[in-house]
Formats: C-alpha cells, structure tokens, sequence
C-alpha cells in the first residue's frame, strides 16, 4: 500500500512538473490565493461533479505536506466519539492543468493515530454507521490507519464538459487491549458527470456510486474479564438476542447521488445546486451463517440557491437546504436450524431526521492582498425516534457564524495568510423521552450524558496562520501552517484542536 | 439545446424517483389468536388463564390475563417470533358427559407471529391433575 502512495506521489510531481505553469512569484501568489480563497465554498457541492473540476481554477497546484492533528476534549461530547485524537499524516494534493480545455487532479495520503476513550462504540466510522453499532461499556482509546486515494479527469470539448472522478479508502482501527476490537474499511466511490453550456451558464448532471465493507470484530483474551457487546439499534435500545457474545460482523452497504447544477462562466449570476442521494449498510452476524441483523438507510436532498458577483469588490450571498432521513430496520430472527436463522419480517423501528438551513453572505476582493469576510446565520435540528418501547430525543440549535481571512504578498518570496472565525450555537428546543423503569441505569447514564452535551449551547473561536516562502525563480515554494480552534459548551466542557503543517508547493 | 437540456432533466427526475425507492416497515403490530385444546376428547366450558408471551429478539414481555371459551386474543402485538407459556384452570366436560375442572399448562417454545392481519397458535393444554 505504502509503494501505490510513493507511486501516486511521483505521478502527481510528474504531472506537476509537465504542467504549462508560469515560475513567476506573483503566479505562484495567485495560484495560492485562487486555491485557498474561502470564496471556493461557494462552489464546493457543484465541484463534487468532476465535469466541473476543468472550470475550477485556472492555476495548477500541486503540494505534499507533513500534518500533525491533535484534538482533546475535558469530557466527551458524544461518548462513542471519545474524548479526541492525535493523528500524523503525509499528504499530497494536486490540481493540473494540462491544456485550456483539460485538467487532472488527485489526492493521496496516509493517516496514523489514536482515538481516545471510545464508549459504547467498537466499530469504525461511528458517524457513518450509528446507531447500528456494536458496542460495550469498557471501550478504550483505538488506533487507526488510513491510506486514500483520489484521482480525477475533466475536460470541455465545444459546449459539452464531461469527467470522472475514484476516491478510494482502506482504513483499519483496532485496539491492542480487552475489548481487542479491529474494523477493517473499504470505501469506494466512482463519479461521472457531464455539463452543457448554455449562454453564460453551464447546466451539468453527476452521478456517484459507492460501495462500502467494514469486516469487524471484538476479542476477548482475557475470558473472565469479558463483558457483553451489545448490538446497539438506537436510543440505548438493542437487539437482545444476539446482544452478548455475536462479536464478528460485517457492514456492507453503499448507494447512488445525484446532482443538478447550475453555474455562471465568469463568476457573475446565478448558482444553483440540487442532490439527492440514498446509501444502505447491512449489519451481517458471520458467526450465524450471514444473518442480517439490521440494515441502515440514509436518504438525503440538498438545495443551494445563490448569486455572486466579480469585480472589483466580489460579493456572493446563497441559501443552503439540507435534509436527511435516516432510518434502521430490525431483520425479525426466527427459530435457528443448525444455526441458520432464517429472517421472518421487517421493521423498521428506528427514525431520525436531520435538517440543516442557513444564510450566507460573502464579500471580498482576490489581488495581491486578498480579504474575505463570511457571514452566515442558519438553523439545525435533529430528531430520533426509537418505536417501541417508545424513544424519543431532539435538539436543535440557531446558529451564527463570522469568518474572516486575509492573504498578503509582502515580498516577492512570502505570501501570508490569517483566518480567523467565530460562532456560536444556540439550544431552541430540546426533548428526551426514555422508558426509564425497564432501562439498565448505564444504558440511561450513556444517552443523558449525550443528550445533556448536544442540548447545550456552543462557543467556538478558531484562527488559522500559514506562511509560504516561493523559493527565488524555481517553480519551488515551502510552507508552514497552524490552526487552532476551542469550542466551549454551557455545560462548561471544552474542546482544543491543534493542526500543524509542513509541506512543499509546486 | 433545449432538448439537451430537456433530456438531462429528465435524467436526474427518472434518477432521483430510483432512489427513493426503499419503504419503510411501519405494519408493527398484528393479533394473535391462541387456540387452546384438551388432550383429551371433551368440549370446554371455561378456561382462566393467565398468559406470558416473551418476544425472542428484544425479551420485551407481554402478560394479559381473563376468561375465554377456547381461544385467548391479544391483540396490538408487535409482530415477531415468541414463546408463550399459558396456565390457568379449565372447566370441561368429558366424552361421558362428566364434568371436570383441572389445572392447565400450555406452552410453545416458539411460534412465528408475523402476519399482518391474525395469527392463529393451536396449543394443547396439559391437565395438571
């Protein structure tokens, strides 16, 4: 694996280095500026087609960088994600141009670190999977590695763009201590899109396919000290029966997106954006012969509406709309014949719906000294329903947030750039309901502490410096950079992140 | 370039109808009809009972209690796989025309009660006396 990354990073220094690319500062300046611009979120779901990469920046970038990323927390927000981590990664990221009408770009990295006091959770991808999870209530702090890979073609041929685009995940996380658990992940996703040019716009359509396996297992070596994994289906409740000693499952599963966009030549109209995608992972007992236990839908849409404007002030203001429901049936076990369990029914006991809606607004201006300020103020709310015996949980938060970045060329060998933002999050409504005379009192301790975090109110502060000195006339330029975020809640618990970065432009 | 555009709206209409195509399972519940029969050739005349059903994936349990001619109904069950254990007192009169009243077990390890509309069980008391 580690062979397929050097390769990746040669063919990514190659194509850099074929690119046509002017070696002047001031390019290397702009391509910095066009690539770092917090402007590119306005673009970031239509980008997510790889037809429209071609039109993403007219400067080739190319970086490999060393990360450091340390994150801790005075007590866990949510107790399956532990109390924070420290990872090192090494990471190239690369964007071409090989002619006017064509562009390639790629990803490889690779990840290592630990998780920290992890409860009620032993499989990989908590956010992805949850709640159909495995879990005990000794957890412990996990390793990980992650190697993935990204690579991607687009060109435009008369009014028509067309390209394509694999994103690739092997990830494993595993313990060295009771309860030894190891997941396994493999995640692969393909895109294809097309766009047409219409007057000043382009109208494009992408489609995504992915496919996911997680193989995962928890061990004991110590058997008197062994303590149950329970199948977890949501809101504390789990599937009894095969609650215990079934510690050996698969999660397979994936799904399709669609996408329709609507984007301006130069920067100056409409934006708009529409998706709606629907991804399944089954829950898979190895030990009774592949039986489903459970099998988790997420449906989601997602509309963004906006308009920018270029000059020589740049403004941009949209709308965001997001939607998901997520759902888990319960596979009904009947009476096992040598262990084979056939599946008598179907239910679908667990819902969850996730809204997310916000303003923002943008102003700015990109030249030798770039500025940008973000405004945005929006709303999401969460819902969980467990049927029967009857759960209920909801929280939702207003929201507002500023962002602030400034990118400046104050020699021909520096360029900096500072960012700093802020937020704060505000409990409207919040809501649990739990069957406490038949809950074990840990199962109720686990899901009050969650819910008493995500009700809270948040504060956050972040501030972001990155130095990157162009080496004389070489196309060479290296950089450093640190980023560092709190966010505290009204419950009085806290959470620091820490990044640092070193790496090479080209 | 208007069919063009036609044709790829089209396209994301019919891709965006697949992909809401899975349903969710909301028929919970059902009824459950147990049928309650003598070991013996005699017609019953009435039967307390008390029942215990333990549903075998979750160990949710339901109890009712009553009186019946034969046949016990429980109904907004939720559907799955469960053991029922039964005892009470049944009052029946034999093929000579005697009347009898002994105590009852009735028990099934495991039946499937999945269907959407009624279940019928058919289990055999054993007289205790």
């Amino acid at each position: 694996m580690r062979n397929r990354i050097l390769l990746l990073l040669l063919l990514a220094w190659h194509l850099s280095a074929t690119a046509q690319v002017t070696d002047s500062t001031s390019t290397k300046h702009e391509a910095l500026v066009e690539h770092l611009s917090l402007f590119n979120e306005l673009s970031v779901i239509s980008r997510t087609n790889p037809a429209m990469m071609e039109t993403a920046y007219q400067y080739s970038l190319t970086n490999f960088h060393l990360t450091a990323d340390w994150q801790k927390m005075s007590e866990p927000f949510v107790l399956q994600k532990g109390t924070g981590h420290f990872t090192a990664a090494m990471k190239a990221d690369s964007y071409v141009r090989l002619s006017e009408n064509t562009a390639v770009w790629g990803k490889a990295s690779y990840t290592t670190g630990k998780k920290y006091d992890i409860k009620w959770n032993s499989v990989a991808d908590y956010d992805l999977l949850e709640p159909d999870v495995l879990g005990d209530t000794v957890g412990g702090s996990t390793r990980m590695e992650c190697y993935a890979f990204e690579g991607g073609y687009g060109t435009h041929i008369n009014s028509w763009h067309v390209g394509g685009e694999m994103l690739f995940r092997a990830e494993q996380e595993y313990r060295k201590v009771d309860p030894r658990t190891r997941s396994i992940v493999s995640d692969l996703t393909l895109r294809a899109g097309v766009g047409y040019d219409i007057s000043h716009y382009t109208l494009d359509f992408g489609m995504q396919g992915n496919i996911y396996r997680q193989t995962n297992s928890v061990d004991f070596y110590k058997p008197l000290g062994s303590v149950p994994e329970y199948q977890l289906m949501g809101l504390g409740e789990v599937y009894t029966r095969f609650s215990g000693d079934i510690n050996d499952l698969i999660f397979k599963g994936g799904g399709i997106k669609l996408q329709l966009g609507l984007a301006p030549h130069y920067g100056n109209g409409v934006i708009a954006n529409a998706w709606a995608s629907q991804h399944s992972w089954q829950r898979v007992a190895r030990l009774l012969n592949s039986l489903p236990l459970t099998t988790l839908y997420n449906k989601e849409v997602g509309l963004r509406l906006g308009w920018e404007r270029k000059g020589d002030i740049d403004y941009a203001m949209w709308g965001d709309y997001q939607f998901n429901r997520r759902s888990s049936d319960q596979h009904i076990a009947g009476t096992s014949s040598s262990q084979i369990y056939p599946v008598i029914a179907h239910l679908t006991m667990y819902k969850n719906y996730i809204i997310n809606t916000s303003v923002t607004a943008m102003v700015g201006n990109q030249g030798t000294t770039s500025w940008v300020v973000k405004v945005r103020g929006g709303y999401s709310g969460n819902r969980q329903h467990f049927v029967h015996p009857r759960r209920t949980m909801k929280y939702g938060h207003a929201f507002g947030e500023v962002m602030g970045q400034l990118m400046l060329h104050p020699s021909k060998s520096w360029t900096l750039t500072t960012q700093v933002d802020g937020s704060y999050h505000g409990c409207t409504n919040n809501y649990l309901l739990l069957p406490l005379a038949t809950m074990e009192p840990h199962f109720t301790r686990m899901l009050e502490h969650n819910f008493n975090v995500l009700k809270s109110n948040f504060t956050h502060a972040g501030a972001r410096l990155r130095a990157d000195y162009h080496i004389g006339n070489t196309r060479y330029s290296i950089f450093g950079e640190v980023q560092y975020g709190i966010t505290i809640s009204s419950t009085h618990e806290h959470q620091n992140n820490l990044l640092f970065s070193l790496g090479v432009n080209i | 370039m208007r069919t063009t555009l036609l044709y790829m709206i089209m396209c994301a209409l019919l891709s965006l109808s697949v992909t809401s195509c899975h349903k969710d399972y909301n028929d919970y519940t059902t009824t459950a009809h147990i049928a309650l029969t003598l070991p013996i050739d005699g017609k019953i005349e009435t039967i307390q009972y008390s029942v215990k059903m333990v549903d075998l994936n979750s160990r949710n349990t339901v109890t009712q209690a009553g009186e019946t001619r034969g046949t016990i109904d429980i109904e907004n069950l939720f559907r799955g796989a469960y053991s029922i254990h039964v005892e009470g007192v049944v009052r029946y009169v034999d093929s000579d025309s005697i009347a009898h009243t002994s105590q009852f077990r009735a028990l099934s390890d495991y039946v499937s009660l999945v269907g959407l509309d009624d279940n019928v069980v058919s289990l055999e008391m054993i007289l205790m006396d």
